[in-house]
């Protein structure tokens, strides 16, 4: 009986670790500037910095307590329309992940996609690592040029930065992607210089 | 009360609903479950509800079998429904209850001081790494070494990256230039020697002549790796790194810990969600049941009561009409029997109605018929001159024509309304009532007279004068339940037929008048002449004379007979009956004819009597008697008289052995003015047999000779009316 209901704790709890996922809450409005992005056309590039502080302190405090948290990033570039829905032109999912080390009170700093990770001994630089995109190149800026250079006027695209924060590890799985909702950090509007 | 349960279901669905609305801003996958669950609820509540108000707007034309089904649903769904909830509410108050249990042991605290266990290690083998790394980068024959040796010779400085390896117990050491350019690397262990690039912190640690200590992980085993900057002169000489392989079991406990102590942490913090999770499962396995077995309570349900629907309706059919129903027998169980049985009664119905339509077809041709033969029946009475009168045993009068009331002159109304009985038995009535009356009385005869037919001729006074009337009644007996039974009048108008007849017989009486008269009358004239013609002549004797005379006195006696016969014929009276002794009447004959010595007159032993006017009985016999004395002569066989009686009748009985009568037809001696003998005037015998026929007997002739026999019948009794 103890076995079993260990085991149902044990299997609720995988299901809690993959099912539930309490959203670390951020400003409803802009206007608080707890969020902020920018772009800047560096080169070739279009880089993008964005960061929020919505939910710092939960997130501090699940980083000390030894949890899992992981960052889901979402930017997509929608080519406006006068009279239709903007068309997405472009999009990627930029997914980071703070693993604590509770024995070296170190914080592993992943990357998902590159799989590039490093270590930290400092608390802010994982909160930092996690809630804020700095300097982040984006896409070449060709692509958007083909883009405009195929419309007859000069496009105006709609950048959408959305954050999503998440108590445990994330993936690019298309089976969690539904539940990555994110909220929107800033939308962006831009011409190509 | 079932066509309120979907309603009040989907109200408790409803109220689930409401339950399970989520609150606050949580997102994820358990909201989403949750969210499912709401939105499965309240489309079960929706199709209930629909249904439900489908069913009540329908209630009145729903048909047996869907109720019928939606209580086989119904019942089903609640029987699940029931333990359902009954096991999720216990089991959600297990599940939290042993929630509570388990985060209620304090594995949390012990994991964390195991937590703070293996950190104090760790943090002791950062602190002597960090302290050996301190000493050596301080070890002044490092430095010295560093300073003046070339780079390149280096023998010196790995015995001495050994002995100081060995001495710290390290698991590697490097010493890097100031270009991070490795000057001697030793290693236990067939450790690798290849260092990773430093990162940006450990160079910025370096380069404000900090030691850095970081985590290092390789081939599964973990490493504190150290940097330590060699300052000498305020420069960066070089830098020592140092590598210590933490101990493999002691690393796995500690990982082992900090993974339990990771994951109940996580478990702490999603115990309500664990909690909420449990119950939206159970919620959504129980909704997701609940629609399987409704559903398969739906279909088994269809399958039990579409027989009893179609039969249901197959019923509808029938009793709307269309009896050309047949179901298809699905099975061999109680309802295929059903069915089977209904065909049965669906062919055996069909065949009965169309019987039935037979027989009302024949039934309404034989009506048309019968309404045809009323209305020629209708018309010929109404153009019968002779009047129809029908009336039931209870006197009323179920047919008249025209012609009835006409004749009797009373209003048709009045016969309708007649009481018979009461008719019957009253004596002052109007002149109407009283001709209805009379015909009433001849009714009264039919239903006396057992079956036989009843004639009567009436005179019935009418306003202008008088009717005669031939009644003739007869008795209808009608075979049957539905036979009728009752009595048939008809009345014919004879006053202008008899006046015809009376006319007719005065012109007949007149000419045999005047025929009788005139021969008498030529002897008379010519004895008369014959007198006149002597007494001219001078020639009359008394022999002429008293011949003349004699001649002209018998003829005017016979004329005196004529006209006293002819007196009698018109002025008989109606007899006047009493009971009368026969016996006396033949003795009264017997002392009249006693000078006759050939009259035998034989008396009965025993008294006879008889219903009769006796003085004309006596008259009639009398006839009798002077017609059998003047057939017969002196000495002959005697004229016998006697008398004896049969059934109801008294008869009188004359016999004469006389020449018998000569005639084809014998019975021309009772018509009036037929006579065989040369003085008669014929009416005699006719008078006898009106006589005879008023008494409501008879005067027969029962033999024409040897002997001449006639017979008069009068009824012995007073006859029943």
């Amino acid at each position: 009986m103890q076995y079993g209901l260990l085991a149902f704790l044990l299997m609720m709890a995988w299901a809690g670790n993959g099912l539930a996922a309490p959203r670390l809450s951020l400003p409803q409005r802009a206007s608080q500037v707890h969020a902020d992005a920018a772009i800047t056309f560096q080169g070739n590039q279009l880089v993008c910095d964005a960061y929020t502080t919505a939910g710092i302190d939960e997130v501090r405090a699940l980083l000390e307590n030894g949890a899992i948290v992981s960052s889901s990033w979402q930017v997509t570039i929608d080519r406006q329309r006068a009279y239709w829905l903007d068309a997405e032109v472009w999009s990627t999912e930029i997914i980071r992940q703070v693993t604590p080390d509770m024995l070296t009170g170190h914080w592993k700093l992943l990357d998902v996609k590159s799989g590039l990770s490093r270590t930290t001994d400092r608390l802010s630089e994982a909160v930092d690592f996690l809630m804020r995109m700095q300097h982040k190149p984006l896409l070449p800026l060709k692509l958007l040029q083909q883009i405009a250079h195929e419309q007859q006027n000069r496009p105006t695209f709609i950048m959408h930065i959305r954050a999503h924060f998440h108590d445990g590890s994330l993936s690019f799985s298309r089976w969690t992607y539904p539940f990555r909702l994110g909220k929107t950090v800033k939308v962006i509007s831009f011409q190509l210089p | 009360m079932t066509h309120y349960l979907p309603l009040a279901l989907s109200a408790m669905l409803v109220l689930l609903v409401v339950l399970l609305w989520p609150t606050g801003q949580t997102w994820g996958a358990l909201i989403a479950l949750r969210w499912l669950n709401i939105g499965l609820l309240g489309i079960a509540a929706l199709a209930l509800m629909g249904y439900g108000i489908r069913n009540l707007r329908g209630k009145k034309s729903r048909r047996t079998a869907s109720s019928l089904r939606l209580k086989l649903v119904m019942a089903l769904v609640t029987m699940l429904l029931l333990p359902a909830i009954l096991l999720q509410g216990t089991a959600s108050y297990v599940v939290n209850r042993g929630l509570d249990d388990w985060f209620d042991i304090k594995v949390e605290s012990l994991l964390n001081r195991a937590i703070t266990l293996g950190r104090g290690f760790y943090q002791r083998i950062d602190r002597e790494l960090r302290q050996g790394l301190l000493e050596t980068v301080n070890d002044a024959s490092l430095r010295d070494h560093l300073v003046l040796s070339s780079p390149f010779a280096s023998s010196d400085l790995f015995s001495y990256a050994t002995a100081s390896m060995q001495h710290h117990d390290w698991d590697s050491m490097q010493i890097f230039d100031f270009n991070e350019q490795s000057l001697v690397s030793v290693a236990r262990n067939g450790l690798t020697l290849k260092a990773d690039r430093m990162s940006d912190r450990v160079r910025l640690s370096l380069s404000l002549g900090k030691i850095t200590i970081e985590p290092h992980t390789e081939k599964g085993r973990e490493y504190l790796v150290g940097y330590a900057p060699v300052i000498i002169h305020q420069k960066l000489v070089a830098v020592v790194r140092a590598t210590v392989a933490i101990p493999d079991g002691l690393m796995a406990d500690a990982r082992s810990v900090e993974k339990d102590y990771r994951k109940y942490s996580e478990l702490s913090r999603h115990r309500d969600a664990m909690g909420r999770l449990f119950v939206d499962l159970m919620v959504l396995i129980t909704l997701i049941v609940t629609v399987i077995a409704a559903w398969a309570a739906w279909i088994f349900a269809r399958g039990l009561t579409r027989p009893v629907e179609q039969l249901a309706s197959a019923l509808e059919r029938v009793s709307d009409g269309d009896l050309n129903v047949s179901l298809q027998v699905a099975g061999k169980d109680e309802l295929g029997s059903l069915v089977h049985s209904f065909n049965i009664m669906s062919r055996k119905l069909k065949r009965n109605t169309e019987a039935v339509e037979r027989t009302q077809s024949e039934l309404r041709k034989a009506l048309r018929d019968s309404q045809q033969r009323k209305e020629i029946l209708e018309n010929l009475l109404a153009n019968l001159d002779s009047g129809v009168l029908l009336m039931n045993h209870q006197g009323e009068v179920e047919l008249n024509n025209q012609a009835f009331v006409r004749l009797l002159e009373i209003p048709t109304e009045a016969l309708q309304q007649i009481d018979v009985a009461q008719t019957l038995k009253t004596i002052n009535i109007p002149a109407s009532t009283a001709r209805v009356q009379m015909v009433l009385h001849v009714i009264e005869e039919v239903r006396s007279a057992n079956g036989a037919a009843v004639q009567r001729e009436l005179d019935v006074s009418v306003e202008h004068g008088v009717r005669h009337l031939l009644v003739r009644g007869i008795q209808i007996s009608g075979k049957g339940s539905s036979a009728f039974s009752g009595f048939l009048l008809v009345l014919d108008d004879l006053t202008e037929v008899a006046e015809a007849q009376r006319h007719r017989a005065w012109v007949e009486v007149a000419r045999s008048v005047a025929h009788e008269i005139k021969n008498p009358l030529t002897p008379i004239k010519l004895a008369a002449e014959r007198l006149q013609r002597r007494r001219q002549k001078g020639k009359l004797d008394d022999k002429v004379f008293e011949q003349c005379t004699q001649t002209i006195i018998t003829q005017s006696n016979r004329l005196i007979r004529l006209t006293s016969d002819f007196s009698t014929l018109a002025s008989l009276p109606r007899p006047r009956c009493t009971m009368v002794d026969a016996r006396s009447l033949m003795d009264e004959i017997a002392d009249l004819y006693a000078a006759y010595p050939r009259v035998q007159v034989i008396l009965p032993a025993t008294p006879y009597y008889c219903y009769a006017d006796a003085d004309q009985i006596r008259q009639v016999l009398i006839n009798l008697m002077d017609n059998a004395l003047s057939a017969t002569e002196e000495g002959c066989l005697p004229v016998r008289l006697y008398v004896d009686t049969f059934e109801h009748y008294t008869s009188f009985h004359v016999e004469d052995e006389g020449e018998g009568i000569q005639l084809d037809n014998p019975q021309l001696v009772f018509d009036a003015y037929f006579s065989t003998k040369s003085e008669g005037s014929g009416l005699g015998l006719s008078i006898s047999a009106r006589i005879a026929r008023e008494h409501e007997g008879e005067l027969l002739l029962l033999s024409t000779c040897q002997p001449t026999h006639f017979c008069l019948r009068v009824p012995s009794r007073e006859p029943v009316r």
